[in-house]
């Protein structure tokens, strides 16, 4: 179980996290939906050490992660595919998802996981020499995504998987993102798309300026008035 | 000596790639690399040992010594000048950090091994043949070659290697590099170590062509070796080393038609060309890969 309790993040004078405490079960999807700059990709990078906290800790199976170096919370089995897709645009798809694989030693795992993935992605399997830059937005996100699972994480965080993709694009992902998690991995999952991502997850947070306000199971925050007004736009 | 200017622009360019920062200490790396393989040369005499051992193995070994040893002095560089700089979001910061190294080892060596010219080692068998007006003597095919081998070693290196990949991963994008399980810190450091052997070994190459080395050879080196980076595109490989030969090129027709006093001019008008017409260099942003 990944526990963060009572996180507070600064960036000098803005307080980004002022005290939140999740969880995140082995084998469940959890969505984390909130307004821009509410603070959702603060909390995945406190998580993952981009970022130093002020308080609060991190555990994973109750072994404390605060204090430890991105590379090494890597290597714990946690993994961030960031905001953005940040892949590396002058290397090649297949370099891509090597560097995914970087902390990884049995070779033909990662050969035999280069061929899963790219079942999973076949846009990626035509592409696979090509440099990643010159990938639309769609095939970088799948490739980020990708990329992400070739660690073989047990804790897989997305930020916004489905930012900028057309809606055929969103449920491809979506459906991706069930299959990885039927397949063991738990996932933490930020999104603008609330609906979608909450018919997805198990449960879910609301965080609000930089506060968790809400919780529940996903059917409880489909339901609530408060989020149906702020996030669900009457849907 | 263009591919001289060449193994040197490698390391302005490797470190700029990485941290988008101006190694100005590099020429001085480069000084004290010259001045390691003379150090060494200096033990083989007084044990004798340069009298026992086979000339090339004597050249080889100065070489190794000295891409050691200058491959920790850059880690050392790194770990005390800009490490701590790192968060330092103003960019002069670590660019005064890095003259000040300059002067320090500047100084060092000038209080170490004398401020006049060290004599280097005449090892080297004079040999050369005549080739239509010029002379090609052994040596310069020896520095010639053994640039060219370096640089194809690097290459190799920082494409077909895990380290390689990792190293142009954090200089495309370090945050999302740490992401992937690197150590970033640890990639940082090995770049300054392989762009200081490289700088080592163009020191010693030096040395021996000249036949002296000098406290302050670091400077005029260093700006030349900018200038070919520059001229190449800074950050980018490929162009560190086409900078080099150009640079080279440029110079030798320079002294040749024009005059050979002026000959360390020409580096800087053409820096200053470089900078008005075409500050990205001449193959820019249009080759992919910079480390
Ligand atoms: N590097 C930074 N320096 C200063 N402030 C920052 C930095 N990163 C984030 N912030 C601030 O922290 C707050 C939370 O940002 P965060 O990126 O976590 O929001 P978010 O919920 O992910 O928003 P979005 O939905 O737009 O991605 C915002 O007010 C933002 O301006
Ligand atoms: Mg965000």
């Amino acid at each position: 179980m990944l526990k963060i309790n009572n996180v507070v993040l600064r960036y000098g004078g803005i307080i980004a996290l002022k005290g939140v405490s999740l969880e995140v079960n082995k084998g469940e999807i959890v969505a984390l939906i909130g307004a821009n700059g509410a603070g959702k990709s603060s909390v995945l990078k406190s998580i993952m050490a981009l970022e130093k906290i002020s308080s609060g800790e991190v555990y994973l199976d109750n072994v404390l992660l605060t204090g430890l170096s991105t590379d090494k919370i890597v290597n714990m089995g946690l993994c961030l595919v960031p905001e953005g897709r940040r892949i590396f645009t002058r290397m090649s798809v297949h370099e891509n998802l090597l560097m995914g694989a970087f902390l990884r030693k049995d070779k033909q795992g990662i050969q035999d996981d280069i061929d899963k993935v790219l079942t999973l992605f076949p846009r990626l399997k035509e592409r696979l020499v090509q440099k990643a830059g010159t990938l639309s937005g769609g095939e970088q996100q799948m490739l980020a995504i990708a990329r992400g699972m070739m660690s073989r994480p047990k804790y897989l965080f997305l930020d916004e998987p489905s930012l900028g993709l057309a809606p055929v694009l969103v449920d491809e992902i979506f459906k991706i993102i069930k299959e990885i998690n039927e397949s063991g991995t738990s996932l933490l999952i930020v999104e603008q798309n609330a609906v979608k991502t909450l018919k997805l997850a198990n449960r879910g947070y609301v965080v609000e300026t930089g506060n968790v306000t809400l919780s529940g199971t996903s059917e409880e925050l489909l339901s609530s008035e408060h989020v149906r007004a702020a996030y669900l736009g009457g849907h | 000596m263009g591919a001289v200017y060449a193994l040197i622009a490698l390391g302005y360019t490797m470190v700029y790639g990485i941290l988008e920062l101006i190694n100005f200490a590099h020429g001085e790396i480069f000084m004290m690399g010259s001045f390691f393989g003379l150090l060494f040369w200096w033990i083989l005499e007084m044990t004798g040992l340069s009298k026992v051992i086979p000339i090339p193995l004597a050249i080889f070994l100065m070489f190794v010594f000295s891409m050691i040893a200058t491959a920790f002095l850059g880690a050392l560089l790194e770990f005390i000048a800009y490490r701590p700089l790192r968060s330092v979001t103003n960019r002069l910061i670590p660019l005064i950090s890095a003259l000040g190294a300059s002067i320090f080892l500047q100084n060092f060596a000038m209080l170490t091994f004398g401020s006049t010219n060290r004599v280097y080692p005449a090892i080297f068998p004079d040999f050369g043949w005549n080739l239509f007006h010029a002379r090609i003597s052994l040596i310069q095919i020896f520095i010639f070659v053994t640039c060219i081998l370096m640089m194809i070693g690097l290459t190799l290196l920082v494409h077909k290697t895990k380290l390689g990949r990792s190293m142009r991963a954090v200089s495309q994008d370090y945050v999302t590099a740490s992401l992937m399980g690197i150590r970033v810190n640890r990639i940082i450091t090995i770049t300054f170590m392989i762009g200081s052997s490289l700088a080592a070994a163009a020191g010693v190459m030096y040395g021996m062509y000249y036949g002296v080395a000098k406290f302050d050879m670091g400077y005029l080196a260093g700006l030349k070796a900018f200038t070919a980076a520059v001229l190449g595109g800074i950050g980018n490989i490929p162009g560190a080393m086409l900078g080099g030969f150009c640079l080279g090129i440029i110079e030798s027709f320079g002294a040749g038609y024009i005059s050979s006093e002026y000959k360390d001019m020409f580096a800087f008008l053409m820096l200053l060309f470089i900078l008005l017409l075409r500050p990205s260099g001449l193959l820019g942003q249009q080759v992919p890969d910079k480390v």
